[in-house]
């Protein structure tokens, strides 16, 4: 399944890509040369809480988006995150909790009952982003124009890579990753 | 002549790791159990690999996620548990028979069980054990907590072969024969190579950085003796020019030190002191002895030369002076093909009183495959060689 989030009338050109090497998901593609924007009020996003894991594990979102944390399982689960701002939405059996994402930047989310439980929740500056699907692959939609896109995953370093959006049609991208350590 | 049917061997390869990290034992073994470079640094790093492997430890089962870390004290540190059973196993078999002044043929035959592996980033475990026909015996088990400060400060405590020792049987045993200077007792009853009860401070540096080549190991050990318990302790302190850090690469940039590098063809020298005092302090009905040594280890590709002597004391229990001792050893190995070994070496040792043993070692390994080996020794009592023995072995790890 894509993931993609088109920046409105702008996006008139497409990145389309494939992430090659170890490792390639869970992983966000974003463009980092773009100006901010703000979600509108009351966008909103969801993460489950559904066999003791946080699904998706990954999930990009504009600043200013709310993100509903629905608990699917039987058990309870704990939803809290260290990084700033913390928060800790407290532990619950069913529903859901919600938090508003302003700060940009990578958002942990853990879970106090189940301590394997993590998640992350990149809150970007700009709506133009898009997770990497099972296989590896994305397409971002993207005004035309050279652009520098930046390849996000948990617990490794970001790395970059320029694009030439044509004002038709679409631009491939072949990501290749440095090799794993073991 | 000999003649040895056997599998298996006191070589210590670990299929548990093989298995672990779904590699070769050529990655860290030169011919198994002799640790090449990246061994003894993935040795030095608790049983990780060096430039890191997180990767691998997230394919464990997560006793809480790694980003826990940031909030202790608040909270549990995280671990892991292998995802695979940590174990393997050994057959060893050996015939051997000694022909002059004494005649005698005996076989051995041990089937030896080792764990072994890390508890993600803080602990590590080995241990291993034999079960043979005169019986069953704890060999070595030790648990540590490492990268207290990173490479630098490791401790373990269990029990452990001294890590005074340079040349051990363990990691660097190149024959069937233990090397004579770190095996013989002597007077007081101090063999610096057996097992014994002990707690150990170890580090050791790494890529990138001016002191990539140090390595140190402090211990305090609980040694049986006659009239009960000797308190020892030990220091060693070593250098290593060229080739692999002895802590191995820890840049963290990927590839850069992966085990696909093959470091066997390195080019290195290794420079090490070391000292064991026996019997700190205590009662003078126990005895007590000293040793205070070097050592020298060359790899140059397939060629190996490697020495160390030592000098020292012993005092049996309730005398008033002490016996002079030294011993030395010196060697070569060469392997003209990956999986084929020829080893000589010379090596001494003396105590004032008695006559010195002195003998002559030539010995041919050879890899079967990946995790089975034959070897055959020569051992030769000089100057007169009045004591010939000859051994064959064969193990086999799984």
């Amino acid at each position: 399944m894509l993931f993609a989030v088109a920046a409105g009338a702008r996006a008139q050109g497409e990145a389309r890509g494939r992430i090659v090497g170890e490792r390639p998901v869970p992983a966000v593609v974003y463009a980092e040369d773009l100006p901010d924007e703000t979600a509108p009020q009351q966008t909103r996003a969801t993460m489950k809480q559904l066999h003791l894991r946080f699904s998706p594990q990954v999930l990009p979102v504009l600043q200013g988006t709310t993100v509903d944390f629905v608990n699917q399982d039987a058990t309870a689960h704990n939803v809290f995150s260290p990084s700033p701002p913390a928060f800790d939405l407290g532990t619950f059996g069913g529903g859901a909790r919600s938090f508003l994402f302003r700060a940009p930047g990578a958002h942990v989310i853990l879970c106090n009952v189940h301590l394997e439980m993590v998640a992350w929740i990149l809150v970007l500056r700009n709506p133009f982003f898009a997770a990497v699907d099972e296989d590896g692959r994305f397409s971002l939609g993207l005004p035309p124009g050279r652009h520098r896109l930046v390849l996000w995953r948990p617990r490794e370093s970001e790395s970059r890579k320029d694009v030439e959006v044509p004002a038709e049609g679409r631009t491939d991208v072949e990501w290749i990753l440095s090799p794993q350590r073991p | 002549m000999i003649l040895i049917c056997a599998t298996g061997g006191r070589a210590l390869a670990i299929p548990a790791f093989a298995r672990r990290y779904r590699t070769a034992c050529t990655t860290c073994h030169v011919l198994p159990p002799q640790l090449n470079s990246f061994g003894l640094a993935f040795r030095a790093n608790g049983f990780r690999i060096p430039s890191g492997e997180r990767s691998r430890q997230e394919a464990d089962v997560q006793l809480g996620a790694p980003e826990w870390e940031t909030l202790f004290p608040n909270a549990f540190l995280p671990g892991t548990v292998p995802d695979t059973p940590p174990f393997a196993g050994l057959v060893y078999a050996a015939v051997e028979a000694e022909r002059g002044k004494i005649t005698t043929e005996e076989t051995t035959l041990v089937l030896g069980l080792l764990s072994a592996g890390n508890l993600g980033r803080r602990a590590s475990w080995f241990a291993a054990g034999g079960f043979g026909p005169r019986g069953a015996a704890i060999e070595r088990m030790w648990l540590s907590f490492d990268r207290l400060a990173g490479p630098w400060l490791n401790v373990r405590a269990g029990y452990l072969e001294s890590a005074a020792v340079p040349f051990s049987r363990y990691t660097h045993k190149l024959s069937y024969e233990g090397y004579l200077p770190f095996e013989s007792a002597g007077p007081a009853g101090l063999a610096l190579s057996a097992s014994r009860t002990a707690l150990e401070i170890f580090g050791a540096g790494s890529d990138p950085g001016a002191l990539r080549g140090l390595q140190f190991a402090l211990g305090l050990a609980a040694r049986n003796a006659q009239g009960g318990l000797a308190a020892d302790g030990y220091a060693r302190v070593s250098y290593k020019f060229g080739g692999v850090a002895a802590a191995g690469d820890q840049s963290g940039e990927p590839g850069r030190l992966a085990p696909a590098v093959a470091p066997l063809e390195e080019t290195s020298l290794r420079v090490g002191g070391f000292l064991y005092q026996a019997t700190l302090g205590g009662p003078q009905s126990r005895p007590g002895a000293w040793r205070a040594g070097a050592d020298l280890d060359l790899r140059a590709g397939n060629i190996e030369a490697f020495a160390s002597a030592w000098a020292g004391g012993d005092r049996q229990a309730d005398a008033a002076a002490e016996a002079e001792a030294w011993a030395y050893l010196a060697g070569a190995s060469v392997r003209p093909l990956p999986w084929l070994m020829a080893i000589g070496r010379y090596e001494a040792g003396w105590t004032s009183g008695s006559a010195a043993e002195r003998r002559l070692i030539a010995t041919l390994r050879a890899a079967l495959q990946q995790n089975a080996a034959v070897t055959l020794d020569l051992i030769v009592g000089i100057p007169h060689a009045d004591s010939t023995e000859s051994v064959a072995s064969l193990f086999l790890a799984f």
